[in-house]
Order: C-alpha cells, then sequence, then structure tokens
C-alpha cells in the first residue's frame, strides 16, 4: 500500500491557493508536483442494488466481476470495488441517505441530528480555490448529500439549466455589479444584526448563550462567504462549447435528467468551476421511468419491495442495468478529457454508491460502494468482514487525506482503509 | 477476505447494548453523597447480576456513574427508579426488602429531582430557540398581512427531538440558513409590494374546455392516451375527437348556442403523464375570486373488435410491440350513473414580473371539492384564494388513475357497465373580489405613504416626502410590531444607520427600507424566543402561548394584554386560550401538532402495492380523506372537549363517502365530511385505528408488528422503547406467503434477549394485523405465491394476480399477562388504563408547547394537570388549559 502514496503529492496546487496547507507526512514520498487539481465527485442512489448481482466473488486483483460489475469492465483497471464497508449505528431506513456522507448515527430516530458531510470537511480546505465551494446537485428530488458543520443541509440544485447558467452564463457589467452590491449591502447588513446578537447575547445563561454562540457564527460565516462570492463575481466565467440544457420535465424523465446531470458533474469540475460534487440520485421519490430503449416502467420504489417476487426482481434488475451503464458512460466521459497529469477520471475520486445494501429489507450493511479514478491502484475488490463491517468513513478519511485535508478522523472511522 | 475489524468493534457493541437498556458504564463516580447510599442499597440486592464481570441484561451497576448532570445517564437512572418502584427489579422476591425498596427509590427521586431543579433554576427546563420554519412563515403572514405566502421551502428543514420541531437543541443555525432567512425576507417584503398602481376591477372570465389544450395535451392516437372526448350534449363529435391536428375543437363564438353544449369529458383520473387542466386560466392579481365551473358527469360505453385495416388507434407505446388489442369501436355516451366528485387545485404559474426571482410555491393547492351532477349539466360556485399566474387543475378524484400501460380495453373491466367520466363545459372566474385597497401588505410596510407603480414591473414603490424622517418613524412603527418586547431606542439607531448609510448611497428609498427590514427580519429578537429562566414574564408567556395554539407569534391582542401586564393572570390566561383555540389559526396548531405527533406528513412515503393490493393505488382521494377525518378527528377533541381516551376508541368518526367505503360503512354520500356515529362492531373509532394511522405504520407491501407496535408504544401508550439493536437487520417481509409475520417473529418469544423488549413491543402491532398497508380490514393475508388465488384488473389498470393465504391472527399477551384475541379486546385493556392515555397526550403536548422533553421531576406536575383535568373525563381542550395554566408552561 505505501506505494500508492506516491501518487498523492499536489502540495504545489495547494499552495497556490490563498491559503497554504501544510503537509508535513507527504514531504518524504512527495516527487513530482501535480499540476492538475484532485477533485471529488461522490454519488448516492438511494435504492441500492440487488446485492446478489451487484457482489463480485473473489478478492484482489483475481476477483470475479458480478452481472452488473461486467457492465464495468472496460474500466476494471480504473476502479475499486469494496464489499463489507457500512456506516456503523446508521440504521435501516430511507433516512439513512442523509448520513451517507456524514456517518451521523441513527438517521431514522427522533432525535437525530446530522453531522458535516465529508465535501464540506474538504471544502473548508479547499473550497476558496473555486467559484463553487462545492455542488450539491441532486435528481428528482431537492435533497441533499451535503451538510454544513452544524448539520444543516446544503441545498441541492436539482436543474440542470440553472446550474449551467450558474456556472457559464455570466450577467452583463451592470448586472455584476448589481450583484456585487447586493452582496456588500447584505454584508453590511449583517453588522447589525450581530451586534443586536451581541445584545441578546449578553442577557443569556450559559447554556442559551450557546445556542446563540450558533447563530453568531453562521452570521460571521456568511460574512465571509459574501466577500468571496464577491470576488468570484468579478472573475469572468469560463467558456464552454457546451449548449444550455434544457431540463427534462417530468420526474418520468429520471433517466434523462440523470444522465444530464452527470453531463453538468463532468463540466463543473472539467472547467474547475468547483472541485467537489456531491449528487443524490432520489430514486426512492421517481415514480417511474422511462428506459433509453422506450420501455416504461410505471414504478421504481415498489419494485425493490419486490417480496422476492421474480416478475419485479426482473424489472428493477434491468433498470439497474441501466445504471451501470450510464456509470460506465460517466466514468468513460471522464477518462476522455484529458488533463496535465492524467485523464479528469485519473484527478477525480469517483465515489458510487448507496445508502442502502438491499432495499427490501432497508439494509444498511454491506454497502454497495465503487471508488473509480483519483490517481488510486485500482483494479481490485477489497473485501472487508460482511458479519462484521468495517467503517466507511475509514475510506472516507483516505479521500480527504488525498484531497490534501490534515484528518486522521471523520465521522464514525476508526483509521484509514490501509489496503487502498 | 480483509480482517478489518478493529479490536475495539466487539467492546463498542457490547457497551452500546449496554447503554441502550439501562445504563452507561463509565466509571466515574460523582461527587454527591447521595450516590453512595444509593449505591449500598443496590450493592446487596442488585450486584450480584450487574457488575463488572456479569451484566445480566446488559446492566452493569457497578460501572454505572452518578453523575446525574449528564442527560443521558440521568435518564437511565430514571429508569432504574422506575423498575426498582413497580418491583420489577429485582426478580427474586426477598431479594430487596420492601423498606429498602421504598428507600432505595426516594432516595434515587430525590436525587434526581434535586439535580434537575437545580438546573431548571440556572437555566429553565427549555433552551432558547429560533422560529421554526413554520412559525416563521406563518408569522410573516401575519405580520405583512400576506395569508398566501409560502416562503418554507427557501429555508433548510428543522431538526426535531421526540418527533417536535419545537425544541432549542434541534433548532440549529448555520450560514446557510441566516442567508435563507435574508432571501426569504426579502421575497416576502416584495411581495407585499407586488399589485398594480390602480385597484382592478373585477371582471367576470369564461374559459371554454374545448378551448384548453391543456384538456387534451396528449392528443396522439396511441390507444392509453385516448382518455378524452369531445361531447356536444351527449352526443361525440368525432371530428374534434378523433383527428389528429384541428386547429380548433369548437364551434366558437359563431354559434353561441351549440357552444355552451360542448364539453371535453374526461374518462380517469390524472397521473403522471396523464394530467390535464384548464391552461389558459389568466389571473392577474392575487386575491380572493368566485369560480364557477359547468360540469355534469356521464357514462361512457364501448364494444371492443379485432382491429380492421386501419385502426383508429395504433398501440404506439407498448414496450414489446406484440400486444394484442381490441379496437374500441361503436362508443355511446349517457347520463351518468352518479354524482362525480371533482377536486380543484391552483398551479402556481411561471416567474412574475414583482421583481421576485420566484414564488417558491411547490406542487399544486388544493382548492374546492364540487360534484358533478348525473343528470344534466349544472354550474357548481365556489370561492378561492389565487395568486397571479395561477391554472387551475380539476381532478376527478373519484375515477381510477391507470398508469402506463392501460388501455380503454383493460380500463373498461373495472366496471362492466361503462366508464364513468366527467364532462367540462367550461370554467368562468369572477374578481379579484379585492376588498382593501391598497393591499393590507402595503400598509404593513409603508403605512400612509403614497405610492406609485415601477414601470415594466408589477409592483409599487413608496413615494416619501422626507426620506430620512419617513424612514425612521416607518422603521420604528415595524420593529414594534415585529419584536414582542418593548424596544429599545439603541435598537433602533442600529437599523436607521443601515437605512441612513443606504440613503446616503443613493439607494432608491423602497429598496433601502426592504434591505433594512430584511436585516430586522434576520436579528435574533425575531428570530429566537426571548425566555430567561424562572417565570415567564408578560411577553414571553405571550409568545410561548402564541406559538402553542397558533403556530406564530402573538397577535396585537395579546402583545396588549403582555404590555398591560395582565396576561399572567390565570382567568385572562384561559380565556386567551379559548379565543386561540377557537379562531381561525387554530388550524395550524392542529396541522403542526399532528404532523410531529403522529407523522401524518409521511403519509404518503409509500405506495400500496399493485399487485397485493390492486383495489388502492392512485386513490389520492382515499389517501386525502385518511389525513382529512384525523385533522377533523383532533380538532373536534379540542373544540369539543372531548375525551384523551379517544386517542384509542371512539363510538363516532368523521366520515365521506370515501372513507366510509373504505371502512365498510354504508350510506354516507359524498365527497363532503360529515360526523358519524359508527356503527356496532366497528374497529374504526379512536385515532388509534384510523386508516392514517395504519398506512402511515405500514410500508405499502406488508405491515410489520414490530414497526406497529414500536409507534403505539411511544405515540400512543406515552412508553417509547427503546432503539433497535446494531447490526440485527430487520425482519424480512416474505410476501410469497410461506410463513406469516407471526411466525416470522417467533423468535421473540423465544429468544431471551429479544423478548426483554419485544414483549413490550409487538403485542398493539399485534393487535393491530387485522388492518391491510391501508388500513384496510383483512382476515386473512395476501401473499405473491401461496393460497387461493385471486386474479383481475387493478385500479392501476395493470393484470394482478394475488392469493389468499394464512389467517390473520391478531391475539397477544400484554407483558403483564394480561391477553387479547382482537383488536376490541386490546382496545378495551389500553382502556382501562384511561389516565395513561390522558399523560401521554398531556406528555406530547407539553413538549410541543414548552420545546423541552418530559424530565423526571416533570412528572408531578404532570400528574397534576391530569388531577385537574380528570373531572371533565380527561377532555382534551380541558388538558390543554391545565397545561397552560402549569408551572412547565408558565416557567422557562
Amino acid at each position: 500500500m505505501h506505494k500508492s502514496r506516491e501518487s498523492i503529492p499536489r502540495r504545489r496546487f495547494l499552495q497556490t491557493g490563498a491559503v497554504a496547507l501544510g503537509l508535513p507526512w507527504f514531504d518524504s514520498v512527495a516527487k513530482t508536483p501535480r499540476q492538475t487539481p484532485l477533485r471529488m465527485l461522490a454519488i448516492c442512489q438511494d435504492l441500492g442494488f440487488i446485492p446478489s448481482l451487484f457482489s463480485p466473488e473473489g478478492e484482489g486483483r483475481e476477483y470475479k466481476a458480478s452481472p452488473y460489475l461486467e457492465l464495468l469492465a472496460e474500466h476494471r483497471e480504473r476502479f475499486t470495488v469494496f464489499s463489507g464497508l457500512s456506516h456503523p449505528e446508521v440504521d435501516g431506513s430511507h433516512k439513512s441517505d442523509q448520513s451517507f456522507l456524514t456517518s451521523a448515527p441513527h438517521p431514522g430516530r427522533l432525535s437525530f441530528r446530522n453531522s458535516i458531510s465529508l465535501d464540506q470537511v474538504a471544502a473548508n480546505h479547499i473550497g476558496h480555490l473555486t467559484r463553487f465551494r462545492s455542488l450539491p446537485l441532486a435528481v428528482n428530488m431537492p435533497k441533499s448529500l451535503s451538510f454544513t458543520q452544524a448539520g444543516v443541509e446544503i441545498p441541492a440544485i436539482e436543474s440542470a439549466s440553472a446550474l449551467f447558467r450558474k456556472m457559464f452564463l455570466r450577467g452583463d457589467p451592470e448586472k455584476v455589479e448589481h450583484e456585487v452590491a447586493r452582496l456588500r449591502r447584505r454584508g453590511s447588513v449583517l453588522d447589525a444584526v450581530a451586534e443586536q446578537a451581541h445584545d441578546v447575547h449578553s442577557r443569556l445563561g450559559s447554556r442559551d448563550q450557546q445556542r446563540l454562540d450558533q447563530y453568531q457564527t453562521a452570521v460571521r460565516d456568511l460574512e465571509n462567504r459574501l466577500v468571496e462570492q464577491q470576488e468570484w463575481e468579478r472573475k469572468p466565467k469560463p467558456h464552454t462549447d457546451v449548449q444550455i440544457p434544457t431540463d427534462p420535465p417530468t420526474k418520468y424523465d429520471y433517466i434523462k435528467r440523470l444522465g444530464l446531470m452527470f453531463r453538468m458533474a463532468r463540466l463543473a469540475l472539467e472547467t474547475d468551476s468547483t472541485r467537489l460534487i456531491t449528487l443524490f440520485i432520489a430514486s426512492s421519490s421517481t415514480p417511474g421511468l422511462t428506459l433509453p430503449s422506450g420501455r416504461e416502467y410505471p414504478w421504481y420504489h415498489g419494485l425493490t419491495h419486490h417480496g422476492k417476487d421474480e416478475g419485479k426482481l426482473t424489472l428493477l434488475e434491468e433498470i439497474e442495468i441501466e445504471h451501470m451503464r450510464m456509470l460506465a458512460e460517466l466514468l468513460s466521459s471522464l477518462n476522455s478529457v484529458e488533463e496535465e497529469d492524467g485523464s479528469l477520471l485519473d484527478n477525480t475520486m469517483t465515489l458510487y454508491g448507496s445508502n442502502l445494501s438491499d432495499a427490501n429489507i432497508h439494509d444498511t450493511r454491506n454497502l454497495p460502494i465503487i471508488l473509480a479514478g483519483g490517481g488510486y491502484r485500482h483494479g481490485r475488490h477489497l473485501a472487508y468482514n460482511v458479519e462484521n463491517n468495517t467503517p466507511l468513513c475509514n475510506l472516507y478519511v483516505n479521500m480527504l487525506q488525498r484531497l490534501g485535508v490534515e484528518a486522521d478522523q471523520f465521522g464514525s472511522s476508526t483509521g484509514t482503509l490501509a489496503e487502498l | 477476505m480483509i480482517d478489518g475489524s478493529q479490536p475495539n468493534r466487539t467492546h463498542r457493541y457490547c457497551r452500546y447494548l449496554l447503554a441502550f437498556v439501562l445504563v452507561s458504564p463509565v466509571a466515574l463516580a460523582g461527587a454527591a453523597s447521595d450516590g453512595e447510599s444509593v449505591r449500598a442499597l443496590l450493592s446487596n440486592s442488585c450486584l450480584g447480576c450487574h457488575n463488572d464481570a456479569v451484566a445480566q441484561g446488559g446492566l452493569n451497576i457497578q460501572g454505572l456513574r452518578w453523575d446525574l448532570a449528564d442527560l443521558d445517564v440521568r435518564r437511565r437512572w430514571a429508569l432504574v427508579h422506575d423498575r426498582v418502584s413497580k418491583s420489577e427489579m429485582p426478580p427474586i422476591p426477598g431479594l430487596l426488602s420492601t423498606g429498602d425498596r421504598e428507600t432505595l427509590a426516594a432516595e434515587l427521586s430525590r436525587a434526581i429531582r434535586s439535580v434537575e431543579n437545580g438546573e431548571t433554576r440556572r437555566h429553565g427546563r427549555a433552551s432558547i430557540r429560533r422560529l421554526n420554519r413554520g412559525e416563521y412563515q406563518n408569522t410573516l403572514r401575519d405580520l405583512l398581512r400576506l395569508p398566501q405566502l409560502d416562503v418554507v421551502d427557501m429555508l433548510p428543514p428543522d431538526g426535531e427531538v421526540q418527533g417536535f420541531a419545537k425544541v432549542g437543541e434541534a433548532l440549529d443555525i448555520s450560514y446557510v440558513q441566516m442567508n435563507a432567512y435574508l432571501d426569504a425576507a426579502e421575497v416576502a417584503l416584495r411581495l407585499a409590494l407586488a399589485f398594480p398602481a390602480e385597484r382592478p376591477k373585477p371582471e367576470v372570465s369564461r374559459y371554454y374546455a374545448r378551448e384548453q389544450k391543456g384538456l387534451f395535451a396528449l392528443n396522439d392516437n396511441s390507444l392509453w392516451n385516448r382518455w378524452w372526448l369531445a361531447l356536444d350534449d351527449l352526443e361525440i363529435n368525432a371530428k374534434h375527437s378523433w383527428e389528429k391536428k384541428v386547429s380548433a375543437r369548437t364551434v366558437g363564438e359563431a354559434d353561441p348556442e351549440r357552444r355552451e353544449r360542448e364539453s371535453v369529458a374526461i374518462f380517469r383520473g390524472p397521473y403522471q403523464p396523464f394530467q390535464y387542466n384548464f391552461n389558459r386560466v389568466q389571473v392577474d392579481h392575487d386575491g380572493p375570486y368566485l369560480v364557477r365551473v359547468k360540469l355534469r358527469s356521464v357514462l361512457r360505453q364501448t364494444d371492443m373488435a379485432e382491429p380492421g385495416p386501419n385502426p383508429r388507434f395504433f398501440p404506439e407505446g407498448d414496450p414489446t410491440g406484440k400486444w394484442d388489442f381490441l379496437e374500441p369501436v361503436a362508443d355511446r355516451i349517457y347520463d351518468g350513473k352518479r354524482p362525480e366528485p371533482v377536486s380543484f387545485y391552483a398551479m402556481g404559474g411561471s416567474a412574475d414580473s414583482a421583481g421576485v426571482a420566484n414564488r417558491t410555491t411547490r406542487g399544486v393547492r388544493f382548492l374546492a371539492t364540487i360534484e358533478a351532477p348525473p343528470d344534466k349539466p349544472r354550474t357548481v360556485e365556489f370561492e378561492a384564494l389565487l395568486r397571479r399566474g395561477d391554472i387551475l387543475r380539476p381532478d376527478t378524484i373519484g375515477l381510477p388513475k391507470p398508469m402506463v400501460p392501460a388501455v380503454p380495453e383493460i380500463i373498461q373491466q373495472f366496471d362492466p357497465d361503462g366508464f364513468p367520466g366527467v364532462a367540462f363545459f367550461w370554467l368562468e372566474l369572477e374578481g379579484p373580489l379585492v376588498e382593501r385597497w391598497p393591499p393590507a401588505s402595503y400598509g404593513a410596510l409603508f403605512g400612509e405613504l403614497p405610492f406609485r407603480a415601477v414601470e415594466g414591473a408589477y409592483r409599487v414603490e413608496a413615494i416619501p416626502s422626507e426620506p430620512v424622517a419617513d424612514a425612521a418613524a416607518l422603521l420604528r412603527d415595524f420593529m414594534g410590531r415585529v419584536y414582542r418586547h418593548p424596544l429599545h431606542e439603541g435598537e433602533v439607531a442600529r437599523f436607521l444607520s443601515i437605512a441612513d448609510g443606504l440613503l446616503a448611497q443613493g439607494v432608491p428609498f423602497t429598496e433601502t427600507m426592504i434591505t433594512t427590514y430584511a436585516a430586522v427580519l434576520s436579528s435574533p429578537q425575531f428570530l429566537f424566543l426571548s425566555q430567561e429562566a424562572g417565570e415567564l414574564n408578560d411577553y414571553a408567556l405571550a409568545e410561548r402561548l402564541a406559538l402553542f395554539l397558533t403556530d406564530a407569534a402573538p397577535d396585537e391582542e395579546l402583545l396588549a394584554l403582555a404590555e398591560s401586564g395582565g396576561l399572567r393572570a390565570p382567568d385572562v390566561l384561559r380565556a386567551q386560550v379559548d379565543r386561540l383555540l377557537d379562531s381561525d389559526h387554530a388550524d395550524r396548531f392542529f396541522h403542526s401538532f399532528l404532523h410531529d405527533w403522529l407523522d401524518l406528513d409521511e403519509i404518503r412515503f409509500t405506495d400500496p402495492d399493485r399487485q397485493l393490493f390492486p383495489e388502492y393505488p392512485g386513490d389520492d382521494w382515499l389517501i386525502d380523506s385518511m389525513v382529512s377525518e384525523t385533522q377533523l378527528f383532533f380538532a373536534d377533541l379540542v373544540t369539543r372537549n372531548r375525551p384523551a381516551r379517544h386517542a384509542v376508541d371512539s363510538d363516532y368518526s368523521f366520515l365521506n363517502e370515501k372513507l366510509a367505503d373504505h371502512y365498510g360503512i354504508e350510506g354516507v354520500r359524498g365527497p363532503a365530511f360529515r360526523r358519524m356515529p359508527l356503527p356496532e362492531g366497528s374497529p374504526y373509532g379512536g385515532i388509534l385505528t384510523q386508516a392514517s394511522v395504519l398506512k402511515i405504520t405500514a410500508n405499502g407491501a406488508s405491515t410489520s408488528p414490530v414497526v406497529r407496535g414500536a409507534w403505539v408504544k411511544d405515540r400512543i401508550e406515552g412508553e417509547p422503547p427503546p432503539p433497535p439493536p446494531p447490526g440485527i437487520p430487520g425482519i424480512e417481509p416474505d410476501t410469497r406467503g410461506a410463513t406469516t409475520i407471526l411466525e416470522l417473529l417467533a423468535r421473540h418469544r423465544s429468544d431471551q434477549a429479544c423478548a426483554a423488549c419485544h414483549a413490550r413491543i409487538d403485542p398493539p402491532g399485534l393487535a393491530l394485523e387485522n388492518f391491510d398497508v391501508m388500513g384496510g380490514w383483512r382476515d386473512n393475508y395476501r401473499s405473491l405465491g401461496a393460497g387461493e388465488r385471486v386474479e383481475g384488473r387493478g385500479r392501476s389498470g395493470n393484470d394482478f394476480v394475488y392469493y389468499v393465504g394464512k389467517r390473520v391472527d391478531a391475539s397477544g399477551e400484554l407483558r403483564d399477562g394480561r391477553a387479547f384475541s382482537n383488536i376490541h379486546e386490546f382496545k378495551a385493556l389500553l382502556l382501562a388504563d384511561e389516565r395513561k392515555l390522558a399523560r401521554n397526550l398531556a406528555e406530547q403536548l407539553t413538549v410541543y408547547a414548552t420545546g423541552a422533553r418530559i424530565r423526571f421531576s416533570d412528572r408531578e406536575e404532570i400528574g397534576a394537570v391530569l388531577d385537574r383535568s380528570k373531572a371533565s373525563d380527561y377532555g382534551v381542550r380541558t388538558i390543554i388549559h391545565e397545561i397552560v395554566q402549569s408551572s412547565l408552561f408558565r416557567h422557562k
């Protein structure tokens, strides 16, 4: 595993930012400075995959691909498939989607509180280097995988055309100035609000002061973000030859919407608009769909509660095959973009998985997880104990470190995945 | 396989088990000497089984921390107290003498109470909290006089404690939220100015159905798109019905008499992608309108034949291309067999020109349900609050909603007499029926200042006479209404300096005020409740009362009472509770409380399985009716002060035709709800067995006694079970019919570790097994694999096959040994302890009202509330009154 560290160093790009990050433990292994930034794309499809069709046999490089992984055959050397990973104490329910990138325990419980998501930890370090700190995206539901330090959801963008506009269409100079003025005005308003908070604060008991501290932090954080936004507002937006997309109108256009979002994600990474993307694929709120073959499926969520019925399993399999086919297409597409240090895929850690393994029983153990690209040594099946799972966050720590975050812990991690 | 398990995993697992079974074994003895006396009593009778080496039931008392300041540890000690005082532990008689038992319970109780009382003195029970997003929106609606304001979706979802979004610890705030507050306030403030310069004159506009492309949008000739017909009286107008490209499907103005007989008849409920609406409706101004619809119900009969050489329809959408279709021929239309209910909805239009990016509306707003008469066309009128840009959508809620692919040949098999349909002739709007001019929202922001239209936009701007002085006066007035306490001069000056600064920069007056007002609406004095430890002052009391019973900040009357210092008087408080409960705003309380208490907002989380339950799919009328029943029922409990035991049983409910059919009750006709006595022996009395609850606790394909049981323990009995052990997956439902859920649960009884909890959790769920996933009554389970075969066409147009399998066994035994053989006997057991049901409701209401969990030391005060409510049979309104009078409510 020590070999894999050779591809880690990217001190150079980290130092180009406003904040230089010390990376002491990379010093000894750093060889060639990386020219291209490393990015992350984290995707969660919330209805899992039929485990028997997803899980590979054997382990290491010699593993035998499952029917679903067979569909990724052309990329076999570009991804690693994991088994035996999950979030400890994240229990079975659809609500576990909220914990996919946070690992906050017991999302189904009434007293649940979420915590910061993987991408936001990274955004706190590298977010200021791009126009968008991070881009939480979603298909078929305005719900996001990204959460702030306080566990507050960061709204996701559901419309591909709105995202495109944000990324590429520059308002006329007057509009830019208008927007800068608006941001500045908002910033100045916050001064008064902060003073008001100070008044309240002094009258509160110690416990309540802590609650208000959170408010004051929110005000300060917003002030900083507004300053950053003003700077970005004045910088020209990147150019693209791609035409502005049209949003497929209904939830039934699920596959089209998803394909479009994959393309937008690629564009965002390619143009370095952001280095951190999360994408929530809300299969569970997809009422029905049409596959590219033209075949219509009047429902989807219901199929996962197949109760082992053969007919439903067959239909579900057809939909899941399409998911794998689209993943293969995404990987090809990322791989086709050449950058200084390999392809865009090589420079993008692409995490694809689900918060459920077997959606039929809402099982949250043994999650289906694939990690592609990002310069790792791939082509393997890393099989952890299926009875006694390893925390998925161990993988996340690994990814954070690779993004240059000096973290040895995240969420429920107990270490890193040394084998990766 | 890589051994990725960490050495401490097993350990952590055990610790977790311990933690939730009873106590957390962190060895750190507190300084309190009480701990020593408690330990001494425990050591002889308990430590034999609960020590570092042996921890029976996962409890290690030896290592139990005496740190009562820690909420979790304290709650576990309270549980020890309860087990001991109820003589459930120790299990061997005589191990703890009666005297020691009493001493131990008293010592624990005293120690816990002393810690909690100290906390209450220092901090109060509740933490300071911000408004949740529902409260925020309601408050803005009231303050800005914008009854249709819709900004909830602009704010991130709120955290919850015990299901209630009213508790400070869970109501977090971040920069995202802060930014969202500023955005939402700005949108609301701009909407307050979105009206024309001149008072709009009410106009009458008629929209003929035959001119609405939205009523026949999918007009290609694939077979399943034939769900509409153009009718002239009861004649099918072939040209306007079948021809693909007709420029107009009406005679138009040329023949007014004939035009009046033209209609579009719809033969199915809307279901993506088969939607229909009056798309050409044009609403220019927000406000109240009269909506008039001319409609009737009809019946269509169609003969089916083998397709000829030139079929009228093409099975274009058939995914296999091999479908064996019959061709509909010889359509005939008759009078309807029965009145058909039709609901109308408004759908938010596109972005408007008010300078507001979007109106943030999601989805559709319900307006009214009317009936289409079967014998002749009739004009039905209703009132509706509409928004600029709305279009109107009818929903023939009583008709099936077949999904793709369901062709007429299939749909007709729903009813051998033919398909029922609704013929729409036209829809008329009269309005806006403006009562005040300018709209009250303007006065809320700019008082008496004159205004003018902004050129090229649908909004006005204020015309100040002296901008700086006007800004000061307006701001002081605005803050006086927005802040729920007397203003300090300093805080007015602070915001005034924003306004002055902007004016000095040349920012226009109206823009300046919007920015400044948005700042006020984002400051903690508006967003946070102003409670200080100890007894609430009049303002804080007004705030808590209003948020409890109207889900919004206090109104003028409450604030006036607070200012005069009179609100605290018990009879004044009582009169105010009555006033608020009798006001329209009480609906917000019912709505919000039921969402939180019963999870009513999750009613659509799963859809019924189309194979197993073909009678249900797409039946939105049924689901909406379920929610209405529970809301009407609860509102009635409060309004008529009916007993809390009606949470479990009652001899009446609120029914319409749909729900009555579902419950197997005859003689209820039409979509309107009415209070109905339930027939003798009906299992549907009480919230516990209302269809809404039974649906929310099922998953669409199957029911689980564990899930339902845990829900009932938590919400109805007030005894929340511990969370499920980690690493043990849920019971896998088997819809193949080989085993019943009861058989799958056998282990819960045979395995002692499971039984410890499941003996409490499962019984209520077992008692509910006679209710299917939608609350329909069943004697036998249905499965996909074993039993008596049933097949046919489902309500969604699908072929279905299911099997009637094993008989449902809804019997069980409570943990105390009392047995029941069905839901009726189970209810009787619950009703034996009426006070417990009342306590649960009182506790749920208290958490909701005070924003704090019920603690050990709160039990006495809750008990007092119950004592004072007993004479009213624990009437729900009395309970609310007594909660408000209690020290729990009147102290932070």
